[in-house]
């Protein structure tokens, strides 16, 4: 345990100097990450969590101090440097309206992390119950020179369940002069014995422009010249965290020395496909162009781009189409909102499948295919693909999908969309008996109607049917505007399918042609 | 400038490398940090290359994992300041191998390390622990393109057609130098070798799979999977058999030539052998029934060859 503390005293006495700090800081310091550099030191420093720095701040100024706190949020955000802020707030000599001063004997010794009533214990490595019935002997000494003792745990959720059971007589009623606080990424996994006897704050990611004003601010002090677009892009790219962010900014401006920084630094080092390639590779599929978006794949893999985060890319993308789509501006003109989803679900389930895959090019390749060919569309032949040994350029796909391409294309806005529509509301109203006997039945619009037609195979599923006829004219209305809905059985005209014995049939000669023999009735 | 010189110009306190040369690369790194020249002269140069260098330490598994015992060690000794070096640098081998008990407590160090230490993490992707990834500077190592291995080839002084063959045999990976060496040599004899293989009779054929040579079991492979679509049902049992009884290895690699095999013949309808292939390889890692596993496995092979060809 003695170890222990100096670790952590030795860990955080290399830590401090924020902007405000360095100041007072006489020591000369050497290169130092520029997120913990940049860590806040005061409240107000803390980006975007101002209702957990309000409370605490004001708990501050009130003197209404918890015994315990829980910090949860996810990575980067800010859970670390509120703690420690909150421990020399309620510990600073000459605090200003709930704020530290950063210049009193006490803050400045806890910034370099040598305080000695200050506690940073590092919960993933002390997690067993020994060190939790140390820490409860500990907690008894008044500090030494502080007002209170404060303990920080951080990735508390890493404490085995015997460990936080040995807390828990301790959490509830402490000494007067101890204040817990307790920081984690996971805090499902904290028991409820431990949550409830906190007062707990749920930390939340940064969106966008917060992190790229910050990143801006860093930017002017650290004199990084950095284009205002690759400024914007990290700030995407880092996806709420502040601290993913900075450490790309850091790499870039350790990549590029004093040139500036422009967008496409940032793909490079990243290893990640351009915007526009993300967006060509997106259309190729829902054009149905399974050769183009083969050629990416061949272009991004011959260029050492990663593969699994061009998939990310991908998925975020399809994300914001789907949000523009909802929001009544279709990204794309001629796509609904249908094929985005299903898109989008593909996508999701290749990046899980691509985790623990062994070639990740292969099963890419595979995935685009099957994606740009449409999973339900049966093919009339088998399209053959070049993806051999030679580069997939090479050789051309058989332009057979095309052709059937060309034949959806030709029916904009069609009646089969709107049945698929249909299809999906009643999906959607849990009415699963309607939804199984509409599968079976083929549309057929009139000007003033809907008939649904069924062949005499389905005798029962039109009978079937008439019992839902009220709930079927409601949601028909809906889809189609208010009209007649007809239920009847197959007439000659229309777009027909094939009828079931037809089918029974052609399967038969599949297998017949498959495994020889003859077919006897 | 090199990748290298600009990462250590202004060195950070954690890395995490992803890439199939990252070994290597962080060995490079660690060299330049210590001597910038990279003389291999001097007294770090050669105890870094014969291991023995205080300030440097390689972290790799010890048994399945590496464990949060391997990881409190590490800190612990991260106390003690570098001795000959400025700087003292831990490599840990795969992040993947990290336990989740050794990846967390690993955590804060990594976040807040004393200012001399520095960490650089290997791993195969990017896919780990988010906590871990956002510590760190991330350095991709791009696979070289295939237009510059054929180059570096071609001034080995192969043909067009040996450079293809060779590159095909290791997938598009850096052949070495073996390789390199005999595949001028292989390339002539290649059909009469398929025209021996063509006339071997089925168990002999399955035999060769075990054969050293990297280019004959290439065209093992090949033979195989090209009589697979016409095997009976009771032939294919049989191959199961006789492949489940083999090396672990052997089976991955004919797996893993098949899928490549697979590739090349790729139709839309035929997919799912690739499917059945990678998820093959997944539970061959899982210590999965060995034959049960093959009889599925070349039984959808076979049904996926035979829907291509139909």
């Amino acid at each position: 345990m003695a170890a222990r503390l100096v670790w952590d005293q030795e860990v955080a006495g290399s830590n401090p100097a924020s902007p405000t700090t360095l100041a007072i800081m006489t020591e000369a310091h050497e290169y130092q990450a520029l997120y913990r550099k940049w860590r806040p030191q005061r409240f107000a420093d803390v980006v975007h969590q101002e209702y957990t720095v309000r409370t605490l701040q004001n708990a501050v100024l009130s003197g209404q101090i918890a015994h315990a706190y829980l910090l949860a949020g996810p990575r980067g955000v800010g859970k670390t440097s509120i703690a420690r802020i909150f421990a020399k707030a309620v510990n600073c000599l000459n605090p200003q309206r709930g704020e530290p001063c950063n210049h009193c004997e006490m803050c400045r010794k806890i910034t370099r992390g040598n305080a000695l009533d200050v506690i940073e214990i590092d919960g993933a490595s002390n997690r067993g119950i020994d060190q939790i019935r140390q820490l409860r002997e500990e907690v008894n000494f008044v500090p030494a020179e502080a007002k209170y003792k404060v303990y920080i745990i951080d990735e508390v959720h890493m404490l085995t369940n015997e460990a936080f059971n040995a807390l828990l007589k301790t959490l509830e009623e402490p000494p007067r002069h101890v204040i817990f606080i307790f920081a984690t990424t996971e805090p499902h996994k904290v028991p409820l014995t431990i949550v409830s006897r906190c007062q707990a704050f749920e930390l939340k990611l940064l969106p966008p422009e917060r992190i790229e004003k910050r990143l801006k601010e860093i930017c002017e002090a650290e004199k990084i010249d950095a284009s205002p677009k690759v400024l914007t892009a990290i700030s995407y790219r880092a996806r709420g965290a502040l601290r993913d962010a900075i450490v790309m900014l850091e790499q870039l401006a350790s990549y590029k020395g004093s040139a500036r920084i422009e967008e496409h630094d940032l793909y490079e080092i990243m290893g990640l496909a351009s915007e526009e390639t993300v967006t060509e590779f997106l259309k190729a599929l829902l054009a149905r162009q399974g050769r183009r978006a083969l050629e990416i794949i061949a272009d991004l893999a011959d260029r050492g781009k990663d593969l699994e985060l061009f998939v990310d890319e991908l998925i975020e993308q399809t994300r914001d189409w789907i949000i523009a789509h909802l929001d009544g501006q279709p990204p794309l003109e001629g796509i609904g909102l249908e094929p985005l989803i299903t898109l989008s679900t593909q996508l999701l389930n290749l990046k899980r499948e691509l985790g623990r895959a062994w070639e990740k090019r292969i099963l890419l390749e595979v995935k685009a295919l099957e994606l740009a060919q449409g999973e339900l569309a049966p093919l009339s032949q088998p399209t053959l693909l070049s993806a051999g040994a030679k580069s997939s350029k090479e050789k051309p796909i058989k332009r057979a999908h095309d052709e059937k391409e060309a034949q959806q294309g030709a029916d904009p806005g069609s009646s089969s969309d709107r049945w698929t529509q249909l299809l999906a509301e009643v999906k959607r109203d849990r009415r699963g008996t309607v939804h199984a006997l509409l599968l079976d039945g083929h549309p057929v619009e009139l000007p003033d109607a809907l008939r649904i037609e069924y062949d005499y195979d389905h005798t029962f599923h039109k009978e079937s049917l008439e019992k839902h006829r009220k709930y079927l004219e409601e949601v028909v209305a809906r889809v189609y505007g208010v009209r007649r809905v007809e239920i009847a059985f197959i007439s000659g005209e229309g777009p027909r399918r094939k009828s079931k014995s037809a089918e029974i049939r052609e399967k038969a000669e599949l297998l017949k042609k498959t495994f020889g023999g003859e077919i006897v009735s | 400038m090199s990748l290298i010189e600009s990462l250590a110009r202004t060195p950070s306190q954690a890395y995490l490398v992803v890439g199939t040369t990252a070994p290597e690369f962080a060995k490079k790194f660690a060299q330049h940090l210590f001597c910038p020249k990279e003389c291999e002269h001097c007294s770090h140069c050669t105890k870094l290359n014969h291991g023995t260098h205080p300030d440097f330490t390689w972290v790799s598994k010890s048994g399945k994992r590496i464990s949060i015992d391997q990881v409190r060690d590490l800190q612990q000794k991260a106390l003690y300041p570098p001795v000959e070096a400025s700087k003292k640098i831990y490599v840990i081998e795969s992040v993947e191998d990290l336990s989740l008990e050794a990846a967390n407590s690993l955590l804060k160090i990594l976040e807040d390390p004393p200012r001399y230490l520095i960490f650089i993490l290997l791993a195969k992707s990017t896919n780990i622990l988010p906590t871990i990834l956002s510590r760190c500077q991330i350095v991709k190592l791009p696979t070289p393109p295939r237009a510059q291995l054929e180059q570096i080839l071609a001034e080995r002084g192969l043909s067009p057609q040996e450079i293809e063959y060779l590159l095909s045999v290791t997938h598009g990976a850096m052949p070495d130098e073996t390789l390199l060496n005999t595949v001028k040599d292989f390339f002539a004899k290649r059909p009469q070798l398929q025209k021996q293989l063509s006339e071997l009779s089925d168990n002999e054929l399955w035999e060769s799979l075990t054969e050293k040579n990297l280019f004959v079991r290439h065209e093992v492979t090949g033979e195989l999977l090209g009589r697979l679509e016409h095997y009976s049902s009771a032939q294919v049992l049989a191959l199961a058999a006789a492949l489940s009884k083999g090396d672990h290895d052997v089976i991955e690699f004919f797996i893993q030539e098949a899928l490549y095999w697979y590739r090349g013949r790729l139709t839309v309808n035929n997919t799912h052998a690739v499917y059945a292939l990678e998820t093959a390889l997944w539970k061959l890692q899982r210590n999965a029934n060995m034959q049960l596993l093959l009889e599925s496995l070349l039984f959808t092979l076979r049904q996926g060859l035979r829907e291509a060809s139909a």
